[in-house]
C-alpha cells in the first residue's frame, strides 16, 4: 500500500508542539511505515508537494505564517491544527493586547543589550500583521488537537484516525487545553 | 409538600411542587451541565449551560429558572442542545481571556472541564482580546479579570450567604465587569475577607494567593476537621501537599457554617510566618539550650516535683489554652490534677454554656423570627454568626434586637439598638423587658427567639427569657459564644477560666500549643513563678523565658476533639505530620503520669 503523505508547517509558535510529535518515539517509528513525512521543519523542506495531511503548528502572526498556511490548505486534502496556537490562537496572542508598533520596538530596539537598534524592514521580509489570528480565522481547518503542546499520545491518536479514514475529534485525554 | 411526576428523556421521575427543572433532574440524577447554578443562593440562568427542551415549549429554555410542572415532557440531550451548549462555551472563551497554559485554575476549573465535556477542539467566533484588570490589593485573594464569566456566583454568595454585599456588576453588555463596591480595589472595598467568593469560583477569576500555582485538587490532599479559632468549631477542610497546608476551605457538607468560614478561620489561621519552637529547650546555665526529649521531661518533672515537695500541691499550677483538645486537656489533668493533686488547674478561655435553654446552631439562627445579640460584638470575634444573623433578617425577615456593641452592618439591620458599653450590657438588657417596650411587644410574639450572647454576659436574663417563652416548644435557644476552639470542653472538664496564676505558685506548666496570645498574659507574672515550663509552636517572649520549653503541634498537625459552643463534639484530624521532634501534647503528659 502506498504510503499516506503528510505535510506539516511551524507558524507562530514555539516549536513545542513538533517536539510532542518527536516524542512519539518509537511510536513514530511505526507510523512511519505507513506515512511519509514529505516538507516539515524536521526534514528542512520548503515547499510542501501534494499531500493527504497537512499539520500546522503555531497561529496566524505574520505575512509570511499567512501565506505558508495558505499553501498548505491548497496542497493537503485534510489540514489538521495540533496545540493551543493552531487551535484557537494561544500562547502568542498575547500581543494582541499591545499595539504592533509597541511590540516591534520592544522586540529590536528596548530590548536590554541592544545598542542602536532598528526595526527591520525590506520588502524581502515578512510584516507583522495587526492582530495575531487562529488559523481557522485564515483558511478552513478540518480538524484539531489542542494542549499546550498536545500530548504525544493525543497527536499519535489523531493520526492514526487519519490513517483509520476518520476525522479526529478529540475527548477525554486527547483534549487538553494546557 | 405535593409530589409531581415529570418524563425526562423518556424516564417517569418525581418531583415536589415548587421545584426548577434543574431540582427535578438532581434529585434523579440526571447529568444537566451548569455554571452560575450554585446551591444555596438563588438562581439566575446567565449562562445557558443548563438549556433543556420542553414539548410544547417555543424554544430551548434554561432547566435552573423554570418551574417544573407535573406532567411536563422534557428532553436535557438533543443535537440541539449539544451545539447550543457548544456555542454558548466558544462565546465564553472568545469573550475573555483564557490562557489554560498559565492559568492557576487549569485542572481544577468548571468552564475548561464543561468544554472538555463537550468536545470543545476550536472557536468558531473571533476571539475578542479585551484588555483586563488583575486586582491584587487583597492580602487574601486575588481577581483576575480576564478569566470571569460573569457567572455571579460570587456576588450572589457575597450577599445572601455572607451578607457583605461587597461584590457587584458594573457596566452593561459585553462591557460588565464584577466590581467590588461598584469599583473599588478589593482592599478598599467593604469586603470583610471570608474568601467565600474565592471558594465559589468556578474559573481562575478569583483565587487564594497562598495556594495560587501550588497544586492542583488532584495533586493534594483534603482532610475534614475543625476551626480552633473560635468556639463555633466550623467544619472545615484542609488541603495540603507535600507536608504543607496550602489552604483552609469550608466544608460545603456541614450543615452548621455550610462552607462559609471567617477571615480567621480561613486565613489567619494558617500563620506559616512565625518561627516554630522544633526540639525541646532546657534552661542550662542560665541559657535555653537544644535538649532530648528525655532531657526535657526529667527537667520539667524535676522542677515541678521540687515545687510540690517544697511548698505542697498549691505550689505548683498548670494552665491550659481552651484551644488544648479535650484530650490534651485530659492528659494535663491526669498530671497535675490526679498525680500531684495540684489545686491550680486551670484553661484560658474556659466558658460552660448557659443553663436551662436549648443551644441555638447556627441553622436555627438562620431560621430564627427574632435574634436577640447582647454583649460582645458577634462581627469582630465570630463573624460566622455575623452571616447567619444577616441572612436571618436579610432573607428571611427576621427582626433583630442588638445591645451593647455589634458590627455596623448589624446595627443598620437591627430595628431596636440599645447602645451600651461592656460594663452596662447586662443593666440595658433588662431595659428590653420594661413595661410597654417595643422590644417586650416583639418578644412576647416571636415564635423563634434566638439569644446570641457574649462577653460580659454569660446568661440571659430570667425576665427576658420568660418573655421569649412561646408557644412553641424548645424555644427559645441561646447561643452563647466563646472566645477558643475548646472553651466548652475545657469547662466541662472542670477547668476554671484561669486568667492568672495564683500567689504563692513556685512551679508552673503552661500547655499553649499554637495560642501565642494566650502566653503573652503571663509575661508580667515570669518573675513571680520561680520554674516555668511552657509547651509551645511557636518561639515568643515568654517563651525565652522559660526554663522548659517543650514543642507542641500546630492545629493543622493535630488529632483530637473539640466541644463547641452547642456542645458538640467536633473533631480535629492532621492534615500533615508536625516536623521531626514535635510531639503531640497528649501523649507527652501522658507520658508523665506513669
Ligand atoms: S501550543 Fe503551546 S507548545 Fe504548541 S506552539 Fe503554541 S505555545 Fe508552543
Ligand atoms: S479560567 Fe478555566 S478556561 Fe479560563 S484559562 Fe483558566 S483554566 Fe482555562
Ligand atoms: S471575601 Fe467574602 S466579603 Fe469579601 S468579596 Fe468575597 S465573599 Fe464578599
Ligand atoms: S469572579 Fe468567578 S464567581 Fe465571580 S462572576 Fe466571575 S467567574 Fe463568576
Amino acid at each position: 500500500m502506498a504510503k499516506v503523505k503528510i505535510a506539516t508547517e511551524w507558524l507562530a509558535g514555539c516549536a513545542g508542539c513538533h517536539m510532542s510529535l518527536l516524542d512519539l518515539d518509537e511510536e513514530l517509528v511505526a507510523i512511519l511505515d505507513a506515512v511519509e513525512i514529505t516538507s516539515s521543519p524536521i526534514t528542512d523542506l520548503k515547499h510542501p508537494p501534494e499531500v493527504t495531511v497537512g499539520i500546522i503548528e503555531g497561529a496566524v502572526a505574520n505575512t509570511a505564517n499567512e501565506e505558508v498556511l495558505k499553501e498548505l490548505r491548497e496542497k493537503c486534502q485534510i489540514l489538521l491544527a495540533i496545540g493551543d496556537c493552531s487551535c484557537f490562537g494561544g500562547i502568542v496572542t498575547m500581543r494582541n493586547f499591545l499595539p504592533k508598533e509597541e511590540v516591534l520596538r520592544a522586540g529590536y530596539v528596548d530590548t536590554p543589550g541592544t545598542v542602536d537598534g532598528k526595526i527591520p524592514s525590506d520588502p524581502e521580509l515578512a510584516t507583522l500583521l495587526d492582530k495575531v489570528k487562529a488559523p481557522n480565522e485564515v483558511v478552513k481547518v478540518d480538524c484539531y488537537v489542542p494542549g499546550c503542546p498536545p500530548s504525544a499520545a493525543a497527536i499519535g491518536w489523531a493520526l492514526k484516525e487519519l490513517l483509520a479514514g476518520r476525522i479526529p475529534a478529540p475527548v477525554g485525554d486527547n483534549l487538553r487545553y494546557d | 409538600m405535593s409530589e409531581i411526576s415529570l418524563t425526562i428523556n423518556g424516564k417517569q421521575v418525581k418531583g415536589e411542587r415548587g421545584d426548577t427543572i434543574l431540582k427535578v433532574c438532581e434529585r434523579s440524577d440526571i447529568y444537566v451541565p451548569t455554571l452560575c447554578h450554585y446551591g444555596g443562593v438563588h438562581e439566575v440562568g446567565t449562562c445557558r449551560m443548563c438549556v433543556v427542551e420542553v414539548q410544547g415549549g417555543r424554544a430551548l429554555t434554561t432547566a435552573c429558572t423554570t418551574p417544573a410542572e407535573d406532567g411536563m415532557i422534557v428532553k436535557t440531550e438533543s443535537d440541539a442542545i449539544q451545539s447550543l451548549r457548544r456555542a454558548t462555551l466558544e462565546l465564553l472563551f472568545s469573550e475573555r481571556n483564557h490562557y489554560c497554559m498559565f492559568c492557576e485554575a487549569s485542572g481544577d476549573c468548571e468552564l475548561q472541564a464543561l468544554a472538555y465535556r463537550h468536545g470543545m477542539d476550536s472557536v468558531r467566533y473571533p476571539n475578542l482580546y479585551p484588555k483586563m484588570e488583575l486586582d491584587t490589593s487583597h492580602p487574601y485573594l486575588a481577581l483576575d479579570q480576564n478569566r470571569c464569566v460573569l457567572c455571579r456566583r460570587c456576588v450572589r454568595v457575597c450577599a445572601e450567604l455572607v451578607g457583605a454585599h461587597s461584590l457587584g456588576m458594573r457596566e452593561r453588555g459585553i462591557e460588565t465587569l464584577l466590581a467590588a463596591d461598584g469599583g473599588e480595589p478589593l482592599s478598599a472595598s467593604s469586603c470583610v475577607s471570608c474568601g467565600a467568593c474565592v471558594q465559589v469560583c468556578p474559573t481562575g477569576a478569583l483565587f487564594d494567593r497562598r495556594s495560587a500555582y501550588r497544586g492542583r485538587e488532584k495533586d493534594c490532599t483534603t482532610v475534614k476537621s475543625s476551626c480552633p479559632e473560635c468556639a463555633l468549631g466550623c467544619a472545615v477542610e484542609l488541603v495540603a501537599r507535600s507536608g504543607q497546608v496550602l489552604r483552609v476551605e469550608g466544608d460545603v457538607e456541614s450543615p452548621e457554617n455550610g462552607g462559609l468560614l471567617c477571615r480567621r478561620g480561613r486565613y489567619e489561621s494558617l500563620n506559616g510566618h512565625r518561627e516554630r519552637v522544633l526540639q525541646p529547650l532546657v534552661r542550662k546555665g542560665g541559657e535555653l539550650a537544644s535538649a532530648s526529649w528525655d532531657e526535657a521531661l526529667a527537667a520539667l518533672r524535676a522542677g515541678i516535683e521540687a515545687a510540690a515537695a517544697a511548698g505542697g500541691a498549691g505550689a505548683v499550677a498548670a494552665v491550659a489554652s481552651a484551644r488544648a483538645s479535650n484530650e490534651a486537656l485530659a492528659a494535663l489533668r491526669g498530671y497535675f490534677q490526679q498525680k500531684l493533686d495540684s489545686p491550680n488547674v486551670g484553661a484560658i478561655g474556659a466558658a460552660a454554656s448557659p443553663d436551662g435553654y436549648p443551644a441555638a446552631t447556627l441553622q436555627d439562627i438562620r431560621q430564627a423570627d427574632l435574634i436577640i445579640l447582647a454583649g460582645e460584638d458577634a462581627g469582630a470575634n465570630h463573624q460566622v454568626v455575623e452571616f447567619a444573623v444577616s441572612q436571618a433578617v436579610e432573607q428571611h425577615g427576621a427582626a433583630l434586637i442588638v445591645v451593647g456593641s455589634a458590627a455596623r452592618r448589624l446595627q443598620k439591620q437591627a430595628c431596636v439598638v440599645v447602645p451600651a458599653g461592656s460594663d452596662e450590657v447586662a443593666r440595658a438588657l433588662a431595659t428590653l423587658t420594661a413595661a410597654g417596650s417595643e422590644s417586650l411587644k416583639r418578644i412576647a410574639c416571636a415564635e423563634r427567639a434566638v439569644f446570641v450572647v457574649g462577653a460580659p454576659v454569660t446568661a440571659v436574663p430570667q425576665a427576658l427569657a420568660a418573655a421569649a417563652q412561646s408557644a412553641r416548644d424548645g424555644w427559645p435557644r441561646v447561643l452563647a459564644l466563646a472566645p477558643k476552639g475548646n472553651s466548652r470542653g475545657a469547662a466541662q472538664a472542670g477547668l476554671n477560666g484561669g486568667a492568672s496564676v495564683a500567689k504563692g505558685v513556685k512551679a508552673a506548666f503552661i500547655m499553649a500549643g499554637d495560642d501565642t496570645e494566650m502566653l503573652d498574659r503571663f509575661l508580667p507574672q515570669r518573675d513571680e513563678i520561680g520554674f516555668l515550663a511552657v509547651q509551645a509552636s511557636y518561639r515568643s517572649p515568654l517563651v525565652e523565658m522559660a526554663d522548659v520549653v517543650l514543642p507542641a503541634p500546630v492545629w493543622t498537625e493535630k488529632a483530637g476533639t473539640m466541644v463547641n459552643a452547642q456542645g458538640r463534639e467536633v473533631s480535629l484530624r492532621p492534615a500533615v505530620a508536625p516536623p521531626a521532634g514535635v510531639r503531640d501534647e497528649a501523649d507527652v503528659l501522658a507520658a508523665l503520669s506513669q
